[in-house]
C-alpha cells in the first residue's frame, strides 16, 4: 500500500527492481537515475553489509503532482550484485507496491531466471502477496545480445500466469524502453492507486505514515 | 467530487484543477503535446514500449501446444551420454537425429530447460544404446535454442485488451502516463470518445462455435485497435482456452515479413555482391513472403535462394548484387534466426533505440565523471525555494558556508525586517547539471510554497535551533550561522516574533550585512528558531520521526544517545558476561572490548550516556555515526544471521570519512567498533554479537 502522507502532500511508492544476478538490474537503475532530471531526484544512497555479501539499497524519489498539490514519489530499490543469501531479497520485498522484474535474454540464463521468478513468487507469497495482486513489468533486458531467446519463449516460461504481465524488451546498456517499463509500472501503480484506495483507507495509512 | 466513486485523494481545498500534470522531469512543452487520450489507455500494454502478446502466440494461448516435431542431432547429446551405454563403434561423426514431440519436451522447457531421459533416448534410438537400461532419472540436457527455435511459436497469455476499472470521478479519467525526453508523466485533458454501438465493431462476435471462434481468432489484425477507441464497446471476450479444439491449424495468410538488409550482410556469399556496400542502415530491408521462411523455421535454419532475395532487395540496392557467378545460383543465404523472431508477422520490428534528447550530454558527463552513483550527491527535489514575497531593504542575508554540507543543505537564510526568515538553496557551484531544463522552482506551485510555511505561535516552548540575541556591538551584527544540521528546507521557518533581530552567530559573518542598518531596528528579545530535523533518505521512517526536536547541547565528555532508544539502562544489573556472576560494569566491559584484537575503538550507545574507550580520533564523531547506524537499523531492519538466546543482534558496518565501524544492536544497545581494517576478523564478529546479547539484557 503507498503511503500518503499528507504532511508532506504526497503519495510514496515503493518500486523494487529484481531479478537474477547480471541481469541489469543495476545498470537500469543507474541509467533512470542518470537521465531523471536533477531536480526531480535525490541522491542514491549505497548501503552495505560487509559481513555479508553486498547489499545496495538505492532510491530515486521522482516527484510529480497527482491531484491537487498532492506529489507522487517514487522509491526504487535494487541489490546490486549476488546474493549469497534470500534474506535480502526478501526484506527488500516488504511493502514493495511494484516490481520491475529484470530479465536476462540469454538463453544460458533462461533456467536462472525461472528460478529467480520463482523465488520472487515465494517472497511475495511469504508476504501474502501473489503476482496477480502487485503490479509487475517484466523487462526482457539484454535484447541486443546475439543469443538473446525470443521473447515468445521466455514469455511462455516467465509471463504464464492468469493476467499476462506487461512485457518491455530493454537494452540496459543504452536505455532502451528502460523509461517505458518503468512508465508501464507507474500506470499500473496509480491506476491501482486510485481505484483501490477509499478516501477512508487513504487517511488512515496517512495516519500510519505520521504516527509511526 | 463524486460520490459514487471511492476518492482516494483529497479534493483540493480551493476546489478548482484539480488534476494537474504529472511531470518526472521533461519540459512543458513535451507534456503539454500529449496525445494519449483516454482512460483505457491506461492499461499497460498499449503503452509504448510495452511489447505485445504476438497475433499467433495470442492465438496459441494457454494449453495450445503446437504439434511439432523437435530434431536433435545426436552429435549434440553424445558428450552427456556414456559412453557404456553405447553400441561399439559409435562415433562422434555418426550421423543421427532424435526426433521429439514438441508437447513431451514442455514441462522442462517451462523451467528454462530443455532435457530428456536417458530411457527416453534409448527408446527413441534403441539401435544405438547397448542392452543395459539407462535408468529414468539420468537427465541428458538438449541443446535450449534448437529446441526453441523448432518449436517457433509459445502459447501464452493474450495482452489484456481491457482493463476492468472501476467508475472512475471524471477528474481522475484522464490520467496518462508518457514519457517524452525520457522522464515524463503527464495528464492531458482526454479528447471525446469515439461512441461505437456494439453492431459497429469492427470485429463481429461470431456464436459460440469452436469454428467460429477459431475464424475470429484468425481474423485478428495484426495491428490491434486501440483499445481506447472502443472505449464504448463492450468488447468480445474470446475464451480461446475453452472454445478452440485442439489441435487446430493456423490459416495460410499470404503475409510478408521484412528483415534487414544490414543484418543479411554478414552471411551473404561474396560471389553475390558487385560491389562492397560500405555504409547500409536498418531502413534498407528486404521483404519476402513468410511463408518462405516459415517452413523452414522448424528446421532452427532459415536460408533464401539468391532468386527470391534479389527480387526482395530494394531497386536503390541492386546494382549491388549479381547473382551471375554460377556459384551464386547455388548458394543460399541464411537468415539470423534472432532477425527472423524479431520480425514475425505481427511483431512489429524494434525501433532504432530512441536516443534522449538529453542523453548525449549526460553520457558525455558520466564519462567525464565516471564517478559511482553511490558517491554522487545530487540536489533532492524537495528542495522547493520559498520566496519571501515582501523582502525589506532592512533584510540580511547570510549563508551557510559549512563545507561538510550536502548541496541540500547549503541553504542561503534570508531574513526580512519582518522577522520572517526564509531559506533559498545556494547556487550548486559544483553539482552538474544534467539536464538543462525547467528549473524544479518552476513545477511547485506557489501556492504550495506558501502552504508549508511553517509558523510558530508566539511563546513557543521550544528549544531554539539559532539563539538570536541583540548584539551588543553593531558592527557585530552580521549575520552568523550556526554550523549545525542543516533545516529542512522545504519547511520555511517563520520567527515567533514578529520583531526584526540579529542572529548571534559563533563563526561565520556576511561582509555585505550592513551593521548600521540592523542595529536600527533591533530589539532586546530573543527569537527561537524551530530546529528541523534533516532531511532524510529514508522518507518512510522519518515522516514517522517527529519533525521538530529540541537542542540539547551535548555536555563535554557525554555524549547524547541516538534518537531510538528508549530503555532505561540499570548499571548495577547481575549478569553472567563472560562467565562471571559478579555485577557488570558496562565501562569495564568496554574497556574490555577495546582490547580485542583488531578493534581500535569501543562506542557504547545507551539511553543516557555513550561510554568510549580505546582509541577513537577526535574527528571521528561517535554520536552522529550512532545515530546513522540506528537509522540504518531502524529503516533497513536488517535480519540477523547471527541469532543469540531469544533475542537477536544486528549488525551493519559502516565505511565513511576513512573509518571504518561495524555497529551491533540488540534491543537497547548499539555496541560500535571502530576498527583499522575494513572488516571484523570473522571470529571477533561473532564474540562482539555475544557480547551484545549479554549487555542487551542489562537492564
Amino acid at each position: 500500500m503507498p503511503i500518503t502522507n499528507y504532511t508532506a502532500k504526497e503519495v510514496q511508492f515503493k518500486i523494487v527492481l529484481c531479478g537474477p544476478p547480471f541481469s541489469g538490474k543495476s545498470t537500469s537503475f543507474r541509467y533512470l537515475h542518470s537521465n531523471i532530471e536533477a531536480a526531480f531526484k535525490g541522491e542514491v544512497t549505497s548501503l552495505k553489509n560487509a559481513n555479508t555479501d553486498t547489499l545496495v539499497f538505492d532510491f530515486i524519489p521522482r516527484d510529480a503532482t497527482l491531484l491537487d498539490d498532492f506529489k507522487i514519489r517514487f522509491e526504487l530499490l535494487t541489490i546490486a550484485g549476488e546474493i549469497a543469501t534470500n534474506a535480502p531479497r526478501k526484506l527488500l520485498l516488504r511493502d514493495a507496491d511494484g516490481i520491475l522484474f529484470v530479465v536476462n535474454s540469454s538463453w544460458d540464463q533462461v533456467e536462472n531466471n525461472v528460478q529467480s521468478f520463482k523465488n520472487l513468487q515465494e517472497n511475495l507469497k511469504k508476504f501474502s502477496v501473489t503476482l496477480d495482486e502487485i503490479p509487475i513489468v517484466l523487462q526482457y533486458n539484454k535484447r541486443d545480445l546475439q543469443d538473446a531467446a525470443p521473447v515468445s519463449y521466455l514469455d511462455f516460461v516467465l509471463n504464464n500466469h492468469e493476467t499476462r504481465i506487461p512485457v518491455c524488451e530493454t537494452v540496459a546498456t543504452t536505455g532502451r524502453n528502460i523509461f517505458a517499463s518503468l512508465r508501464a509500472l507507474s500506470e499500473m501503480l496509480i491506476q491501482r492507486f486510485l481505484e483501490n484506495t477509499p478516501a477512508s483507507n487513504a487517511a488512515q495509512s496517512d495516519a500510519v505514515a505520521v504516527d509511526g | 467530487m463524486d460520490e459514487s466513486h471511492p476518492a482516494t485523494v483529497p479534493p483540493s481545498p480551493s476546489g478548482d484543477q484539480p488534476l494537474k500534470s504529472i511531470s518526472f522531469g521533461g519540459s512543458k512543452k513535451s507534456a503539454a503535446s500529449s496525445t494519449v487520450p483516454q482512460k483505457k489507455n491506461i492499461t499497460p500494454t498499449t503503452a509504448p514500449g510495452v511489447t505485445k502478446s504476438t497475433r499467433k502466440a495470442v492465438a496459441a494461448c494457454a494449453n495450445i501446444i503446437p504439434d511439432k516435431q523437435v530434431i536433435i542431432d545426436l552429435r549434440d547429446l553424445l558428450p552427456q551420454i556414456p559412453a557404456y551405454l553405447l553400441k561399439a563403434g559409435l562415433s562422434a561423426d555418426s550421423k543421427k537425429e532424435f526426433i521429439f514431440k514438441a508437447h513431451e519436451l514442455f514441462p522442462t522447457l517451462k523451467s528454462g530447460r530443455a532435457s530428456a531421459s536417458l530411457s527416453r533416448l534409448a527408446e527413441l534410438t534403441p539401435e544405438l544404446f547397448t542392452n543395459q537400461h539407462p535408468g529414468e532419472n539420468v537427465e541428458i540436457q538438449l541443446p535450449l535454442q534448437k529446441v526453441v527455435s523448432q518449436i517457433g511459436v509459445f502459447p501464452c497469455r493474450p495482452d489484456q485488451t481491457e482493463v476492468q476499472f472501476s467508475p472512475l470521478d471524471p477528474q481522475y479519467a484522464n490520467l496518462v502516463i508518457e514519457k517524452s525526453t525520457g522522464a515524463d508523466i503527464r495528464i492531458d485533458q482526454p479528447p471525446a470518445p469515439i461512441a461505437q454501438t456494439p453492431g459497429d465493431a469492427s470485429t463481429p462476435v461470431p456464436e459460440n462455435t469452436d469454428t467460429a471462434v477459431v475464424e475470429a481468432a484468425a481474423e485478428i489484425p495484426s495491428e490491434l485497435p486501440d483499445p481506447a477507441v472502443n472505449q464504448t464497446v463492450s468488447e468480445p471476450t474470446v475464451d480461446i482456452e475453452e472454445k478452440i479444439e485442439v489441435p487446430f491449424e493456423f490459416p495460410v495468410i499470404d503475409e510478408k515479413v521484412s528483415y534487414s538488409l544490414a543484418a543479411l550482410l554478414p552471411n551473404m556469399p561474396k560471389s553475390w555482391l558487385v560491389e562492397d556496400l560500405k555504409s547500409i542502415d536498418d531502413a534498407a530491408r528486404i521483404t519476402v513472403p513468410f511463408r518462405l521462411v516459415e517452413a523452414q523455421l522448424a528446421t532452427g535454419k532459415v536460408e533464401l535462394p539468391f532468386d527470391d532475395f534479389f527480387h526482395a532487395v530494394p531497386d536503390d540496392f541492386k546494382k549491388y548484387f549479381s547473382g551471375e557467378a554460377e556459384e551464386s545460383k547455388t548458394a543460399r543465404i541464411q537468415i539470423p534466426l534472432n532477425e527472423v523472431f524479431q520480425n514475425l508477422p505481427g511483431v512489429e520490428p524494434l525501433p532504432p533505440t530512441p536516443r534522449p534528447s538529453v542523453a548525449k550530454e549526460q553520457e558525455e558527463a558520466m564519462e567525464t565523471k565516471s564517478v559511482s552513483e553511490t558517491e554522487e550527491v545530487k540536489p533532492v527535489p524537495d528542495v522547493s525555494p520559498e520566496v519571501d514575497e515582501v523582502v525589506q531593504p532592512e533584510s540580511i542575508t547570510a549563508k551557510n558556508p559549512d563545507p561538510l554540507a550536502t548541496e541540500e543543505q547549503k541553504v542561503e537564510k534570508t531574513i526580512s525586517s519582518s522577522g520572517n526568515i526564509t531559506e533559498q538553496p545556494l547556487p550548486q557551484e559544483s553539482a552538474e547539471p544534467i539536464v538543462a531544463n525547467e528549473p524544479a522552482s518552476e513545477q511547485v506551485p506557489q501556492e504550495q510554497n506558501a502552504e508549508s510555511l511553517v509558523h510558530l505561535p508566539e511563546g513557543s516552548q521550544d528549544k531554539p535551533f539559532i539563539e538570536a540575541t541583540q548584539a551588543s556591538d553593531p558592527k557585530e551584527t552580521a549575520k552568523q550561522v550556526e554550523p549545525a544540521p542543516p533545516a529542512e528546507t522545504s519547511n520555511p521557518v517563520t520567527l515567533s516574533t514578529l520583531e526584526p533581530v540579529s542572529i548571534q552567530l559563533p563563526t561565520y559573518r556576511d561582509p555585505a550585512a550592513d551593521p548600521g542598518q540592523i542595529a536600527a531596528t533591533l530589539t532586546p528579545p530573543k527569537v527561537q528558531l524551530q530546529r528541523l530535523v534533516p532531511p532524510s533518505v529514508f522518507a518512510k521512517d522519518i515522516s514517522a520521526a517527529p519533525h521538530e526536536e529540541p537542542v540539547q547541547e551535548p555536555e563535554p565528555g557525554k555524549i547524547l544517545a541516538f534518537e531510538g532508544v528508549s530503555l532505561a539502562f540499570n548499571p548495577h544489573a547481575v549478569e553472567t558476561l563472560f562467565m562471571t556472576d559478579g555485577k557488570l560494569d558496562p565501562r569495564k566491559t568496554v574497556d574490555h572490548i577495546s582490547h580485542f584484537p583488531g578493534v581500535q575503538g569501543v562506542a557504547l550507545t545507551l539511553e543516557t550516556e555513550t561510554i568510549t574507550a580505546g582509541d577513537i580520533p577526535g574527528n571521528f564523531d561517535a554520536a552522529n555515526t550512532a545515530k546513522a547506524a540506528s537509522i540504518l537499523f531502524q529503516t533497513l531492519e536488517i535480519p540477523s544471521d547471527q541469532p543469540s538466546g531469544a533475542a537477536t543482534t544486528r549488525n551493519v558496518a559502516l565505511n565513511h570519512s576513512g573509518f571504518s565501524s561495524t555497529w551491533f544492536k540488540q534491543e537497547h544497545i548499539l555496541l560500535g567498533i571502530l576498527h583499522p581494517q575494513r572488516s571484523l576478523e570473522e571470529a571477533m564478529h561473532d564474540k562482539l554479537v555475544l557480547v551484545t546479547g549479554e549487555l542487551a539484557q542489562l537492564r
